[in-house]
């Protein structure tokens, strides 16, 4: 399956091959054209051994990102696969399979268990597992099968982990987290606990939280911080209200929202911690990029379990480990958590709670679509102008992004989410994260017709009106985090031609192509530089029948001096 | 092609959808069309996808299996506390996206009120044969 989300390989889980692509991808597949993809690398993870006790399928998933970093599953599907794997729910392999995407990976996939059956059969869908027994021989890798690179992890000796902050691939086992917040100067105060997302909010993982805060309500403690639940869906909704959860977590202070994205996609609005104050929040999300729950670049954001999270929560320190310290009572006492307990599924059953399926009529002929003329959040697309064959020349350059450029610089979301549908007004945001390397300002170029400075999408459109074409040069990984289009279509339909980086991430380069922008890499990275002397480039365009097309660019400066400087653009995928 | 080597449970997912059997797939270096079996979008990608589809002029999707499903993605924390009023004001683009799907005949909707990815590993796959 692909998905428009950069989270789509959470189906992983059941043993799919679910990844996540840009709109423009799913729209080709979507039209009858094939779906293009470089024969992945396989990386496997021998899983031996048992999760027990405080560890969780999220450790397995936060050790692999320690060892491989955010880029080490690039161009890999990730599978695991060994003994261990009997230890993890269905829901808790859809967990790890859901962060490989904090590894860059193209996917995660498992074979078939004993536990995926039994997750079929809870969510109605008995046949589907008896159909899979009928086959399972075939349902897992073939022996001898060879690997391109093998991680050896045993379950029974693996530690809880706590990573970040600002990136997931910085690995703190739950032993080190207060010795490593100390020395590097991390709040060691928590501000906030969230737990939940479509990373974590499995039945399982909201009954062993909850199994947490019972034995705390027991000995007279409540959350010390605000703590917030995200159920990942209806059904978990409806079963953990059932079953009691929510009010176990709402008596000990906690807010229970709804089944939506929520603060983990920044839809937080948080109102407590005044902007680009240094504090640390806990959560049991996938991503903790620095503004990525509440734009406060002061946040330091730590990913873990739930489990984790609850505990850390009700001590409200990151240098509390609840698998040996104790909290000081009011009576002098000290209490210390058990491990964690919770079912995996639920013993009566899930509640739906309220069925808001809608199922396609027999025919769509008779369904009208209704698109306003006057809507600002939608908008019908127009067809971009042809090539009109002639090299392009004399284009200035928009914008030099300095450092990390991801999606969320060149199409920020948030308050912008709401515009996803209208690209005239969307395309206000484009680039407005994005450090001008001139200035090392944000939102601040010179238009190099007037000389004058100005917004990036004013003065994109400065050049639009008067029929100037543009060009934007990147670092390395452009376009790295979300599968988000507009990132590519916004350049286009403001005027750009070509985006020239040192790297791309894979999606976005894609996406660039698919909206007839021109995705260029510097041959020698090192032409980035040169860029900082220059004032224009003058692109010229020489068709090739090679496989790789040179593009010799053709610097000017006010010296008249000029450099020649090779770009490679690629045909494939 | 395969030359009966032996194969990761990747391999076997991902080479039993290429579209042209002839070719040998060399893992981190050939290119492969594949054919997926199926397509799912949420609300903050679906809108611009399916505006880009309505371009291609179309009458229907050509995968076999496709789904969209509606989720809240957009919502905002006080919006977070209110869902069944968010569900109401969520109708405009909701309702676009309703009717394209229900007049491309997709699979659609799912659960209104579920996280996106989450809604894959509940509903999406084998949706068909469930």
């Amino acid at each position: 399956m692909i998905g428009t989300d950069s989270h789509t390989p959470n189906a992983g889980g059941l043993g799919m091959c679910a990844i996540g692509v840009g709109g423009a991808d799913a729209v080709d597949v979507m039209a009858g054209l094939p779906w293009e993809l470089k024969a992945p690398k396989v990386i496997g993870v021998h899983l031996t051994g048992k999760l027990t006790g405080w560890t969780s399928p999220k450790d397995v998933i936060l050790k692999v990102a320690d060892i491989l970093t955010v880029k080490g599953g690039t161009g890999a599907i990730m599978e695991y696969y060994g003994p261990g794997l009997d230890s993890i729910a269905a829901t808790g392999m859809a967990t790890i399979a859901n962060m490989g995407a904090e590894i860059g990976a193209t996917c995660t996939t498992f074979p078939y268990t004993s536990r995926m059956a039994e997750y079929l059969k809870a969510t109605e869908r008995a046949k589907i597992a008896s159909a899979a027994d009928s086959f399972k021989e075939h349902l897992k890798a073939d022996a001898g099968c060879v690997y391109d690179q093998v991680i050896e992890i045993n379950l029974s000796e693996l530690q809880p982990h706590v990573n970040g902050p600002f990136t997931p691939d910085l690995g703190n086992p739950i032993a080190k987290l207060g010795e490593n917040a100390k020395k590097n100067n991390w709040p060691v105060e928590i501000s906030a606990g969230l737990i939940g997302s479509c990373t974590n909010s499995s039945y399982e993982d909201i009954a062993r939280s909850a199994s947490l805060v019972e034995q705390a309500k027991k000995a007279g403690l409540k959350f010390k911080i605000p703590y917030l639940v995200t159920p990942g869906s209806e059904t978990v909704r409806a079963t953990i209200t059932r079953d009691g959860f929510t009010k176990t977590f709402e008596e000990a202070g906690a807010t229970v929202i709804a089944n939506a994205c929520g603060p983990c996609i920044g839809q937080w609005n948080r109102h407590d911690v005044p902007e680009g104050k240094a504090n640390s929040i806990v959560t049991s999300y996938n991503r903790n990029f620095a503004k990525r729950n509440d734009g406060n670049a002061g946040t330091h954001a730590f990913v873990t379990s739930p489990e984790l999270v609850t505990a850390l929560s009700i001590a409200g320190r990151l240098d509390f480990n609840p698998l040996t310290d104790s909290i000081k009572l009011p009576n002098g006492k000290d209490f210390k958590f058990s491990p964690p307990k919770g079912d995996e599924l639920p013993k009566l059953g899930y509640d739906k709670g309220e069925d808001t399926f809608q199922a396609p009529p027999k025919s769509g002929a008779g369904v009208s679509v209704d698109v306003k003329k006057t809507s600002d959040r939608l908008q019908l697309l127009e067809p971009f102008a042809k090539w009109d064959g002639k090299d392009l020349t004399g284009m200035p350059v928009l914008i030099k992004a300095k450092g990390k450029c991801t999606t969320d610089h060149i199409s920020m979301a948030g308050k912008w989410l709401k515009f996803r549908g209208h690209l005239e007004n969307i395309s206000n945001n484009m680039l407005i994260g994005a450090i001008n390397a001139e200035n090392g300002e944000t939102n601040k170029v010179k238009n190099l017709v007037t000389g004058e400075f100005g917004k990036v999408p004013d003065v994109a459109r400065q050049y639009k009106k008067a029929g100037i074409s543009w060009i934007v040069i990147g670092d390395e990984n452009y376009g790295e985090g979300s599968s988000r289009e507009h990132a590519a279509l916004e350049p286009r339909y403001l005027g750009g031609r070509a985006i020239v980086v040192k790297s791309f991430a894979r999606i976005h380069e894609t996406n660039l192509k698919k909206q007839g922008m021109l995705p260029l890499t510097f041959v020698n990275v090192s032409y980035y530089i040169f860029h900082i002397i220059v004032d224009q480039i003058i692109v010229l365009l020489f068709l090739t029948l090679l496989l790789f097309i040179f593009f010799p660019f053709l610097f000017s400066h006010l010296t008249m001096t000029r450099l020649q400087v090779k770009t490679r653009l690629t045909l494939l995928a | 092609v395969l030359k009966n080597r032996p194969l990761t449970l990747a391999e076997k997912i991902i080479y039993g959808h290429i579209d042209d059997a002839s070719i040998e797939p060399v893992r981190g270096k050939t290119y492969l069309k594949l054919r997926p079996d199926r397509v799912a979008m949420q609300d903050a990608t679906a809108q611009m996808a399916v505006l880009q589809f309505i371009s291609s002029g179309l009458p229907k999707v050509a995968a076999q299996q496709r789904s969209t499903v509606i989720t809240l993605s957009q919502l905002r924390m006080e919006q977070l506390l209110t869902l069944p009023l968010q569900r109401r004001r969520t109708k405009r683009f909701t309702t676009f996206l309703l009717q394209r799907a229900q007049s491309l005949e997709w699979v659609f909707g799912a659960q209104e009120a579920e996280l996106f990815t989450k809604s894959f590993l509940r509903i999406t796959p084998f949706l068909a044969a469930s």
